[in-house]
This record gives structure tokens, C-alpha cells and sequence, in this order.
């Protein structure tokens, strides 16, 4: 069908309202230039060509086309750029909380630039501990000297409780934060589902409701910092007319490839799921925090068919809820059999409990070594134990001798057959009792026995004449090579020593074992920052206003105007000649 | 070719500028602090390292405290000696007067000061230093020598009985006991639990090494005070005209024969106390020069090099002062400025 004769009034009406709806658009560019999030929309434009329905048409008839259509309002967005950058913002998140942790625990037992002329607190007092033995061993005997060995220990116990403790705080507040974030995580996916349904709704109405997407857009890049997604758009049925459907599944994180819920679904359009930490696994209690999905529900609490609620696996999830949740429970080279078996690796991840456990295990060999150290029976020269005149204690017809283990039995055969015991523990597990079962770091005490007087066993030899000299120091002394001598830092559940060194030089590690994380840690965080703020700016290429492009969309939209406005007039002075000018005789 | 726009072109400068901050801060705490760390996750394998050496250092301090306590305890040791040393030989002088018969009425005057030199000895002997007695060996709180009718007494045992468990006491004590002090010979154990004697300082003195102890096979003592006591009695015991008792001539100069041995092994072990004296205190310059090289090592690895600092301070602040140069501009006209309507 040829154009009419009014028909080119419809070219330039539809131009005009093109033009007028392109700076529309344009304007609404601009005005959203600052509103995060938003995304740079384009009008969509069609050519208007009512062909094809002529019932006949010449050979010689012309053809032309009807005007402009404007057939909807498009975002200007890259999919695979999102996918990549969601990808890599679970990354940072990882990351970011991870270093968070971390630094929670630098700023307790990182004692860099701390303690007095910068030689360290805890680290210090050992050496304090062991200057103080030096002088214990070189004026024996002497009250004032045993107290000065005591107070040092009592400095070096009430460090370690101070540590341990603000570990424990540290672990509380950590603890809260993945709760808290678990809440946010529940919130986005409720917001996501509401904004799912709103825009379902939107679109069956012939709505394409762009800034709801803008919205539910920045909702999945702050759900994708918390944990790896998987973002898909499928389409549903809605009685006949094809609806876009939004479905938001875990990223695949689990390395095991037979892993049956990293793919969980979180999101399937109008049904999303909600996350929780039950108190309960099993019948357990849920030591490891894992993480429950609940069933799938819309916003009435209607289960979709077939959603039942999942238990996530230890590796499912991959992102700064991840590492809240390995921060809380990786316990490194200290990591129960039940952790190896849900996680191979959990014996080189290391969190809080990682470190409180070594600072446990350091006090309490510090208290073992020691208290063993100030306790026994009184020996000949030999290392016989002998009786207060002297005598030898037989057993089995052989002498009892001090490279004997000391079991209970022993130390009863001793006890009953007149031997002497000398000393006492120097350490318990609380200031007001002797009880030395269970030390750690945060209950290490002076014993009560020490705190009432001087403690410390010079010597358990008794020479020849029947005397223990009044300033014979050899257990004082090898109480300072105690103090220099490396042993193995074994963890009770591992075979292999995570450690040998000296009870400093332990210390020490532990500090470098949390610097060697952060700086690595760091590192990771820095290039998957850097790379994020890559995409983001490729994503903004894409999708962010440009002040230049939209002066030139309202030059071109304020040509087009004033040219289909032209046009108009152009077609009405042609048709007023026609109708008004054609056959009229002047 | 990349799309730049307003908004990136903004977003892209905020990561720089708060990364270009974020030097300037770093390298003005490195100039204001003088470290080349703050923290472990800076540089662990330094920072352990510089923790090493400061341990290191203290214990250093620790040991060269218990040296310098060795030091002085060898100084007192050795003036105490040094008077016993020149008591024996006025002894030996009275001895040799004492020994000539034209000495006559004079031996008994002569028996006096001997006497009196024996009990002076035992007393020079009981020195003290701080709360302990120097000569005492391991039991430094209890007066080592008592002189009394019986005889003279180390630490309770008579050092001239015969009594083989009396004797194999005093070896076991002169001979086998012993005192370490730390100072800084790198102290350790054996499998037994005894300590390497190469590995710490031996500071036991017992007071029987110098003055000796038991008897020797004529049956008289080997113990210098025993030795010149016997003989100041001896001539205490002589008649107006000088003259001995039966049988105590002989003994007199046996006994001065025993006194020349048992001075000369006090004298030996006087010089052997100045050697070891004279070795504490090479081990106490050692150690300073080592605290000084733990020092100049911390230094090294800690601190940086001032004009390096400052250098990377100026220039991290010209990066700063660029960057804020080019955020001034950052938001340049665009197309709009020029629309003419």
C-alpha cells in the first residue's frame, strides 16, 4: 500500500514524537547520571513499513515507508561482564573478610613497635622470665630473688590470659558479624524475590521495568561479594505470553566435583530461600557453622513444589561468608578428624581457633615443662633417690633412679619408702588452687603454693656429706636451658610436631604464621580488588552515562525535531497548493 | 577501544587517588617511625628475624649480668686469696725462725703468731660476697670453715679425719660439686640431664681445693691451717729455753716440709684463680663486643635508611600533589558547554 495522502502528516507526527521521546530518554540520562546503579537506557527505534497487505499493487507503484516507530525504552548492558565481575567480587569479598579476621588477631599478637624500647610484650617477658632465673641462679637461696622469678611468671601468665581473652572477644564479635551478615544475605534474597515478583507483574503489563532491574541488579553485586552465584535469566509461561524469569543458583564452589549442593538454587523468580545456622547437626552441635537453605518460598510463605531445605557441605560456599565461617572454625594443624573428613585441606586453613589453640598449647607446655621442672624426689650425686640419711631406695633389688619415668605408682613406691619429695607446681589452672590438669592460656596461673612463699628447687642432689647445698642451683640451671632448648609443639590429635623451637621462638611463629597469611591475604585481596575495579570500569564503559554521548543524542534528537517539523510544513504547503492552488483560476 | 565515561573516568580516579593516599601515608609513617615495618604482615621473614635477635640480645644482657656477678665474686675471691697468700708467707717466715735453734725463748712467741696466722687464715677464708660466702662452693649461705678445739671443720666435716667416709665426702664436695653461671657459652645438658661442662662457667670455689684436706701417708695433714697450727702448738709447747719436746723436733720439721707443699698448692691454685678471673673477664669484653654486633644487626634489619625514607616520601607526596592536580581538572567541559542552545 502507497502512502496517502495525509500519510506523509504521519511521518512527520511520528518523527516529531520520536525526536521529543529520544530527549526524553536523553534527559532522563543525564538527570541519572549520579544514581548508582543505573544503567544508560536507549530508545529502540523502528522504521514504520505498512507493506504487504495490498491486495493489489503495480508493478510501477513506489513504495515508502510510513515514519518512525518507537517500539520501547533498552538497557545498554553486558551480561558476561557482570557474570565476570560478580565472579571476581566473590573473590574480594573472600578476601577482604578474611584479611578482616586477621587483622582482629594483628592487633593482639602483632607486638611489632610494642613493649619497651620496641622489644615486644609477651615475647620479652620470656626473656624477662629467664633474666630473672639468671639472677635466682646466681644469688640462690635468696627470698627476694624467688619473688622477682615469680612476679615475671605472674606478668608472663597475666599476658597470656590478657590474649587469650581478647581472642576469645575477638571471636564473639566475629561471631555476631556472620550472624549479622547472614540476616543482610536474607534480606537481599527476600528484596530480590519481591523484586522479582514486582517486575513479573511489570512485564506481563507490557512493562519492561527498567529501574526495578537497576535496583535487583545492585542487589546480586552485593550478594555476589557475600557468596559465588550462578545468575541466570530463564523463561517462564505466563498464559502464553513468555516472561522473563530470574534464577540465582551457589557458583559451583565446592571443589569436590561430586559436591551435591554447591549448585543449590537461592533464588527461582517469585521463590527465594532463606540461610540460617542451625544450633544442631544431626543431633550434633553444629561446631562448624554450617549453613542451612531453607525450602524455597514466595512472599505469601508458599513452598514451591518440590523445594525441600538443604544442608550445605563445609566447601559450598566460596566468599566473604565463607571465610567469616573458616575464620570461626579453622583450627589448621589442630583440625579435629571430623574436620579432615569434611575438609582435606582444613589442616593447612587457619583461623581464630587456629590461634588460640597454638597460644594454648604454648602456655601449656610453658606450665608443664616448668612445673615438672620444680618437682621431685631428692637423688644421690648418682641419680639414685635416696632416703633423708642417705640410703638408697631399692626396687626389685635395684636402685630407683631419676632418668625413671615418674608415674604415680613410682611416686608412691618413693613416698612409701622414705624418699623425699621436694618442690611443688609453679603453675595451675586457677591463681587460688595447686590443680594443674587442663592449662591453657587463658587460665594459666601462679599456683597458689608459690604465691604463699618461695617455691623454686634449687637442687634435688644431695651430696656426700647428706647435705643439699644452701645455694646449690643445678635444677635452676638446667631451668635455663629449659628456656633455650628447642622442643616439638605437637598438637594433641597430630602425630607430627607443628613446631620445634624454643618457647620465645614459638611465639615468634606464631606471629610470623599470622604476617605470612595477611601479607598473602593482602596480596590476593589487592589483585582481585584491582581486577574488580577492571571490570567495573568495563561494565561502566557499557552501561554508565557519558555527558558527551548525551550532548550529542540532544543535538541530534533537536535536528531530528526541528526537521520532521520542517517536514510538517513542507507537506502542508505542498498540500494547501494542491487543495487550495490546483484548478483555481486567477 | 574502551568507552570512557563521566562517571568511570570519575570512579577510576577515586581508586587512584585513595591508592596514591594510601603510599603517601605509608611512607610518611615509615619516615615518622624510622622502621621498615609496622607489622609482621609487612615483612614476616625480618620481622621473626629481628624478634630472633632482640631475644637474643636480652638474654645476652642476662648472661653478661651473671658474668659480671662471676667477675666480681673472682675479685673478691682473689684479694681473699691474695691475704691468705701473704698470711702463709709470714707464716713460713715465723716457720724458718722457728725451725733455728738460736731462735730460743723466742719459739714460743714465734708458736703464738702461728697460731694466730691459722685462725687469721680461716677467717680471710669466710669471706663474703653479697649474701654469700665465697669459698663455700654450693652451700654459699652457711659459713664454710669453723675452727675450733677439735680441729677445723669444711662445711661440718673435719678436713683431717681419717675416716674414709669423712675423706671421700670432702673429694666428692672439693672435687665434684659445682655451681653453673650462665654466661653465655651457649649452657645445655647432656641425654642425662647434666650439664655440658663446656657449656656453662663452673663458679663453685670450695675453700679445701686451696687449703687442702685429709691426711697424706706419714699421717699428717695435707690442710695448710692444720699444718701451721700443729706447728705454732709445737712451739707453743717448747720449754723456756726453746727447746722442743721429745719427739716434736722431727715432727716440727717434717711438718715444715708438708707446709712448703701445701703453700706451693695454694699458690698454684691462687694463680689458677687468676687465670680463670682473667678469663671471665675476656668472656665479659666478648660479650659487649657481640651485644654491639645483635645491636648493629636489629639496626640493619629494622631501621631504614633516613635519605631513602625521605626520598620515598617526597616522592610519594609529588605523586599525591599530581594526582590532586589532575582531580582538579578531572572534571573537564564536555560537549555541553559548547551547545550553543
Amino acid at each position: 500500500m502507497s502512502i496517502g495522502t495525509f500519510g506523509s502528516f504521519t511521518q512527520a507526527r511520528l518523527g516529531i514524537y520520536a525526536a521529543q521521546t529520544g530527549l526524553s530518554v536523553t534527559g532522563n540520562n543525564i538527570s541519572n547520571i549520579n544514581t548508582i546503579g543505573y544503567t544508560r537506557q536507549r530508545l529502540d527505534q523502528t522504521s514504520l513499513y505498512a507493506g504487504g497487505s495490498d491486495r493489489y499493487y503495480s508493478a510501477n507503484s513506489v513504495r515508502v515507508g510510513n515514519g518512525v516507530l518507537c517500539t520501547g525504552v533498552s538497557q545498554l548492558r553486558d551480561p558476561y561482564l557482570d557474570i565476570r565481575f560478580r565472579g571476581e567480587m566473590a573473590s574480594v569479598g573472600a578476601m577482604d573478610s578474611k584479611l578482616h579476621g586477621l587483622e582482629s588477631i594483628q592487633k593482639i599478637l602483632d607486638e611489632v613497635g610494642k613493649g619497651n624500647e620496641e622489644f615486644g610484650v609477651l615475647g620479652a617477658q620470656f626473656d624477662d622470665f629467664f633474666k630473672q632465673l639468671q639472677n635466682l641462679n646466681d644469688s640462690t637461696g635468696s627470698v627476694i630473688n624467688d619473688t622477682q622469678v615469680r612476679s615475671s611468671a605472674e606478668a608472663l601468665a597475666k599476658l597470656f590470659n590478657s590474649y587469650a581473652n581478647d581472642l576469645n572477644k575477638v571471636y564473639d564479635n566475629a561471631k555476631d558479624e556472620f550472624k549479622q551478615d547472614i540476616e543482610i544475605v536474607n534480606g537481599i534474597l527476600t528484596s530480590i524475590r519481591d523484586l522479582n515478583a514486582t517486575i513479573r507483574k511489570a512485564e506481563i503489563h507490557g512493562d519492561s521495568a527498567l529501574e526495578l532491574r537497576d535496583e535487583r541488579n545492585m542487589l546480586i553485586d552485593q550478594l555476589s561479594s557475600y557468596m559465588k552465584i550462578d545468575v541466570t535469566y530463564e523463561e517462564e509461561d505466563v498464559g502464553g505470553k513468555k516472561i522473563e524469569k530470574l534464577v540465582l543458583k551457589l557458583g559451583n564452589a565446592n571443589p569436590d566435583p561430586n559436591s551435591p549442593n554447591d549448585r543449590a538454587v537461592l533464588v527461582d523468580g517469585i521463590h527465594a530461600t532463606q540461610l540460617s545456622v542451625p544450633d544442631k547437626v544431626n543431633g550434633n552441635d553444629n561446631n562448624f557453622l554450617l549453613v542451612s537453605l531453607a525450602s524455597l518460598k514466595d512472599s505469601k510463605g508458599r513452598v514451591k513444589d518440590g523445594s525441600t531445605e538443604l544442608l550445605l557441605d563445609d566447601n559450598d560456599l566460596y566468599g566473604s561468608l565463607q571465610s567469616q565461617r573458616e575464620f570461626l572454625t579453622e583450627a589448621g594443624e589442630f583440625a579435629s578428624a571430623e574436620a579432615l573428613a569434611m575438609d582435606p585441606d582444613a589442616n593447612i586453613k587457619k583461623g581464630i581457633v587456629y590461634y588460640q589453640k597454638t597460644l594454648d598449647l604454648l602456655a601449656n607446655q610453658f606450665a608443664a615443662v616448668f612445673n615438672e621442672a620444680n618437682q621431685g624426689f631428692v637423688r644421690n650425686e648418682k641419680g639414685e633417690y635416696v632416703t633423708e640419711d642417705g640410703t638408697v631406695i631399692m626396687k626389685d633389688g635395684k636402685p630407683v633412679t631419676a632418668d625413671m619415668p615418674m608415674t604415680d605408682e613410682l611416686k608412691k613406691y618413693l613416698t612409701d619408702n622414705g624418699g623425699q619429695f621436694k618442690g611443688g607446681p609453679l603453675f595451675s589452672n586457677q591463681g587460688n588452687g595447686n590443680d594443674t590438669t587442663g592449662i591453657s592460656a587463658s587460665n594459666i596461673s601462679i599456683s597458689k603454693q608459690w604465691s604463699q612463699g618461695p617455691l623454686i628447687v634449687g637442687s634435688f642432689t644431695q651430696n656426700a656429706a647428706g647435705q643439699i647445698g644452701s645455694t646449690d642451683s643445678s635444677n635452676i640451671a638446667h631451668m635455663l636451658v629449659l628456656m633455650t632448648t628447642k622442643r616439638d609443639f605437637t598438637p594433641d590429635n597430630a602425630q607430627e610436631p607443628m613446631f620445634k623451637g624454643t618457647f620465645n621462638e614459638m611465639w615468634i611463629n606464631i606471629g610470623a604464621v599470622l604476617g605470612k597469611d595477611m601479607m598473602l591475604s593482602n596480596t590476593m585481596l589487592n589483585m582481585y580488588k584491582s581486577s574488580a575495579v577492571r571490570l567495573d570500569s568495563s561494565r561502566d564503559s557499557v552501561s554508565s552515562v557519558d555527558l558527551n554521548d548525551e550532548a550529542m543524542n540532544m543535538m541530534q534528537y533537536s535536528k531530528s525535531y526541528n526537521a520532521a517539523c520542517r517536514l510538517m510544513t513542507t507537506i502542508d504547503s505542498i498540500l494547501d497548493k494542491l487543495i487550495n492552488g490546483t484548478g483555481v483560476l486567477t | 577501544m574502551i568507552r570512557s565515561t563521566t562517571n568511570s573516568v570519575l570512579k577510576n580516579y577515586r581508586y587512584n587517588l585513595q591508592h596514591s593516599t594510601n603510599i603517601l601515608n605509608n611512607s610518611r609513617d615509615t619516615v615518622l617511625t624510622g622502621r621498615r615495618y609496622n607489622s609482621f604482615a609487612d615483612d614476616p621473614a625480618s620481622v621473626s628475624q629481628s624478634f630472633h635477635l632482640r631475644s637474643s640480645l636480652l638474654k645476652l644482657d642476662s648472661q653478661y649480668g651473671a658474668c659480671e656477678s662471676a667477675v666480681r665474686k673472682y675479685d673478691v675471691a682473689w684479694s681473699t686469696l691474695n691475704t691468705v697468700v701473704e698470711d702463709s708467707k709470714r707464716a713460713k717466715e715465723a716457720i724458718l725462725k722457728g725451725g733455728d735453734d738460736t731462735a730460743g725463748a723466742g719459739r714460743n712467741a714465734l708458736g703464738k703468731e702461728l697460731t694466730q696466722l691459722a685462725k687469721d687464715i680461716v677467717h680471710t677464708m669466710n669471706a663474703k660476697y653479697g649474701d654469700n660466702f665465697v669459698f663455700a662452693g654450693a652451700d654459699g649461705l652457711n659459713v664454710p670453715f669453723e675452727f675450733n678445739e677439735n680441729g677445723l671443720f669444711y662445711r661440718g666435716i673435719n678436713v683431717n679425719s681419717t675416716d674414709p667416709k669423712d675423706i671421700e665426702a670432702l673429694k666428692l664436695i672439693t672435687e665434684g660439686e659445682k655451681k653453673y653461671a650462665d654466661i653465655g657459652l651457649g649452657l645445655k645438658e647432656d641425654a642425662n640431664g647434666e650439664i655440658i661442662t663446656t657449656s656453662g662457667y663452673n663458679i663453685a670455689m670450695h675453700g679445701t681445693k686451696f687449703l687442702g684436706y685429709g691426711q697424706d701417708d706419714d699421717g699428717d695433714p695435707k690442710n695448710i691451717v692444720s699444718i701451721i697450727s700443729r706447728m705454732g702448738q709445737i712451739l707453743e709447747g717448747c720449754d723456756d729455753n726453746g727447746d722442743f719436746k721429745p719427739g716434736e723436733r722431727e715432727e716440727y720439721y717434717r711438718l715444715s716440709s708438708k707446709f712448703e707443699k701445701a703453700a706451693a698448692s695454694l699458690t698454684n691454685e691462687y694463680t689458677t684463680l687468676d687465670t680463670q678471673a682473667s678469663f671471665l673477664k675476656e668472656n665479659k669484653k666478648n660479650m659487649e663486643a657481640t651485644s654491639f654486633t645483635l645491636q648493629e644487626q636489629i639496626l640493619a634489619i629494622e631501621k631504614v635508611d633516613p635519605a631513602d625514607a625521605i626520598i620515598s616520601f617526597a616522592w610519594a607526596q609529588y605523586s599525591y600533589n599530581a594526582a590532586l592536580k589532575v582531580g582538579n581538572s578531572i572534571l573537564s567541559q564536555s560537549l555541553m558547554d559548547y551547545m550553543s542552545h
